[in-house]
């Protein structure tokens, strides 16, 4: 059992660097492939904007303007217990720097719950937050 | 501040001075309507104060003059006695130091064609000898009565000793006023001196009564229906005048006056700074980073020469620019077309230029990229429900991480629980504050390439976690800064993220941090206890520095509000607190302070359960010594 552990530890890591890489290639580079990495089902929050869906998330990222990411730091960790079951998932959160087409650096974090779908990873959550003041009003 | 209407039409004492001329050279060819002006075309002579060698202030005025004008003129004709004959047909010509004026094209139909020689002085002091014997008024009424229908403002009229000394921003006005000199007799029967020197920019230093000063004349020339703030002639401010010569061709001034500018609307959307002889615009490159809405800027009446200096301002995506009356607009004035698009090549979106609408440009249809961001929303939850258990969970939870003893928090962790902790600190020449003590147990896979290192920096277990959080730095989270999303919800997990600011205690200079945290939690009992969370620390930006300044400054000025600003912005936390969570703030108020239960409960009661205000509450009346001893028995 604990051997399982680590050994789930180790491949949350590696499928983690993985996955970012190609994560932020498809969002900066490729942006039209980017619903494929996504679960039917899935959902982005985006600076606290919820969009629910592969198709709706295509779109939305789609719609926003060309992005630069670059990512400093990642940390994953499986979740396990009775309530994943058999299910392979993972949490990762990455920190980095973003700039838009105003061309300004803005510190980023972003956390992802990934999940083995059959042999392929997909994104069961999307949750990304540029670090910027908010108005109250919001 | 009597502003004579007209500057035109010179009808007054023809012969005078208006016709003298000083160079030969002439660039004012476009001054050819020559029917309503003087034609007589006599030889001119240069200034009667040359005449007078024994009075050297005038000399050094005419000095100056000269000084400019060698500079620009290329034909070489420094000799200020030069005569000059005019042709026919060319209307009046005079000297580029003429006094005549020459505004008769003020009105904008035709660019204005004075020519400005580069360098030409932006400011002349005008010393009156024996001026404290007169009032203010007194001398200037005089004086403008004598050079009408010339006018001026004098700034920074001051008594000194038994001189006054005032300022002007005009050459032409500092010729005419030069003539003045033993002109006028004063009531006292003595005439009066004037003498005119060019000495230094007068000094200014930039300290915080300025600023309010600064601050009160841009306020009245701020519209707020339209985010315009016109800025034009800003060193005639009837409000400054007095007192400071706030001349925004001083780079010092105009990058000071812009501060407070972008400080205070950094949304501006129209800008005026029309007849400020700004030379060098370079300095308005600020414009760039600090006004990204601006969208109308008015730099016409400056002395702006070369359309390459527009370049310093054209990543504004301005769609109305006014330039006219720049020694530019000359070099176009016979090709509107090339000046057009010379213009709008710098600007392709601008839309009116001088007052005129352009063509609509013809633009590649291509997303237009500037309004697509989608504004920021402090929460996202999709189900009020969980929306009310992740925020009782997180206001215990914060609750306890913020007080001495985290020990509490064992129970809400899952026995194999997992937490890890990423540290990232970008460079920040403004924040010294640097991240070292977390260094240590940073898990950054980018960094940790080792198996066992990774698996070790992983906390496994309520234990190892709980210890490791009770070493971390006392805290204090400013929970009106905090976003909250639930990224996931289904029966068995809830994905909470939450981001925001708190304070280090422990360190004397109390850094303040930002974080953003996940936890997984998962229905435990009747509660929710951890499965999963990952932290991730770094510094906050200088702008949420800012807005944390000023929010904790309106708390402390206005302590009536502050029930109100800790419980009115911490929006995602229910009002009404279980009956678990009070009980949990009593017990700590009970720990923190140590006061029994039930003192401890009375004085949460009495703040609507606001844990803040009950700590204070306590402190405020522990130190009057107001609270009973039985308070205490246990």
């Amino acid at each position: 059992m604990e051997q399982d552990l680590k050994t789930k530890i180790d491949q949350a890591c590696r499928t983690a660097e993985e996955f970012t890489k190609l994560y932020y290639e498809s969002l900066d580079k490729r942006r039209y492939l980017i619903s494929r990495l996504y679960l039917d089902t899935a959902t982005l929050i985006w600076n606290g904007n919820g969009i629910e869906g592969k198709d709706n998330i295509q779109k939305f990222w789609t719609d926003l303007p060309p992005s630069d990411h670059s990512v400093f730091t990642l940390d994953a960790q499986p979740i396990t217990g009775p309530e994943m079951a058999d299910q392979l998932t993972f949490l990762v959160k990455v920190g980095g720097q973003v700039k838009y087409d105003d061309k300004i650096s803005k510190s980023f974090s972003q956390c992802f719950l990934i999940a083995a779908m059959g042999d392929k990873w997909k994104i069961v959550s999307d949750c990304f937050r540029v670090q910027e003041i908010l108005e109250n009003v919001n | 501040m009597p502003k004579k209407p007209l500057r035109g039409g010179r009808g007054g004492r023809p012969g005078n001075f208006e016709d003298k001329h000083y160079f030969g050279h002439d660039y004012r060819v476009a001054r050819n309507d020559g029917n309503s002006y003087h034609t007589h075309n006599r030889p001119r002579v240069s200034f009667k104060t040359q005449a007078r060698p024994a009075r050297d202030v005038p000399r050094s005025l005419a000095l100056a003059c000269l000084d400019e004008d060698v500079q620009m003129a290329t034909s070489s004709n420094n000799n200020n006695r030069q005569v000059i004959i005019t042709g026919r047909n060319r209307g009046t010509q005079r000297g580029r130091n003429s006094p005549v004026p020459n505004r008769r094209f003020r009105m904008g139909l035709v660019p204005r064609l004075k020519r400005i020689p580069l360098g030409e002085p932006s400011w002349y002091k005008i010393t009156i000898p024996y001026g404290h014997k007169y009032d203010k008024d007194y001398i200037i009424n005089n004086l403008l009565s004598y050079i009408a229908p010339e006018t001026f403002i004098p700034i920074m009229y001051k008594v000194f000793g038994n001189e006054a000394n005032f300022y002007v921003d005009d050459n032409k006005v500092a010729v005419a006023l030069l003539e003045c000199d033993r002109k006028i007799t004063t009531t006292d029967g003595y005439k009066l001196l004037i003498k005119i020197t060019k000495p230094p920019f007068p000094q200014c230093e930039i300290d915080a009564k300025l600023k309010e000063r600064l601050k009160q004349a841009m306020a009245k020339r701020y519209v707020h229906a339209t985010n315009a703030l016109d800025l034009s002639r800003f060193h005639r401010d009837p409000d400054l005048i007095s007192d400071y010569f706030c001349a925004l061709f001083r780079p010092q001034i105009l990058k000071a006056v812009l501060d407070i500018v972008s400080e205070h609307i950094p949304d501006l959307e129209a800008l005026n700074l029309d007849g400020n002889k700004l030379q060098i615009i370079e300095r308005l490159s600020i414009l760039n980073q600090k006004f990204l809405k601006l969208r109308i800027l008015y730099i016409g009446d400056n002395r702006i020469n070369d359309m390459n200096q527009i370049d310093t301002i054209k990543d504004l995506k301005l769609e109305e620019l006014k330039l006219a009356g720049n020694p530019i607009c000359n070099k176009y004035k016979s090709r509107q077309n090339d000046y057009i698009s010379d213009v709008r090549k710098r600007f392709p979106k601008l839309l009116r230029l001088d007052g005129m609408d352009l063509p609509k440009p013809i633009l590649f249809d291509v997303v237009d990229e500037g309004n697509k961001m989608p504004p920021f929303q402090r929460m996202f939850v999709a189900n009020a429900k969980a929306q009310q258990v992740a925020s009782q969970f997180l206001q215990q939870y914060f609750l306890i991480f913020d007080s001495e003893n985290r020990e509490p928090l064992l129970d809400a962790y899952v026995e194999h629980a997992c937490f890890s902790m990423t540290v990232f600190y970008p460079h920040n020449p403004h924040n010294s504050n640097k991240l070292n003590g977390y260094l240590m147990e940073n898990r950054n896979l980018y960094r940790i390439n080792d198996t066992n290192k990774r698996q070790k920096l992983l906390k496994q277990g309520r234990l190892p976690i709980v210890s490791f959080i009770s070493e971390m730095p006392q805290t204090s989270h400013y929970l009106n800064t905090f976003t909250m999303d639930i990224s996931l919800i289904t029966d068995g997990i809830m994905l909470i993220t939450v981001t925001g600011l708190f304070k280090e205690l422990d360190k004397k200079e109390q850094p303040i941090r930002y974080f953003n945290r996940t936890f997984i939690i998962i229905p435990e009992g009747s509660g929710y206890c951890i499965r999963n969370e990952q932290l991730h620390i770094t510094q906050p930006t200088d702008a949420q520095l800012k807005q944390l300044n000023s929010q904790s400054e309106a708390q402390m000025t206005d302590p009536g509000s502050q029930t109100s600003s800790v419980s009115g912005t911490t929006e995602p936390l229910p009002v009404q607190l279980s009956e678990d969570v009070k009980q949990q703030m009593t017990m700590t108020l009970s720990q923190q302070t140590n006061m029994n239960l039930e003192w401890s409960l009375k004085c949460l009661e009495e703040v609507s359960w606001n844990y803040d205000n009950a700590l204070s509450a306590f402190q405020e009346f522990y130190k009057r010594g107001q609270i009973p001893a039985e308070a205490f028995n246990k």
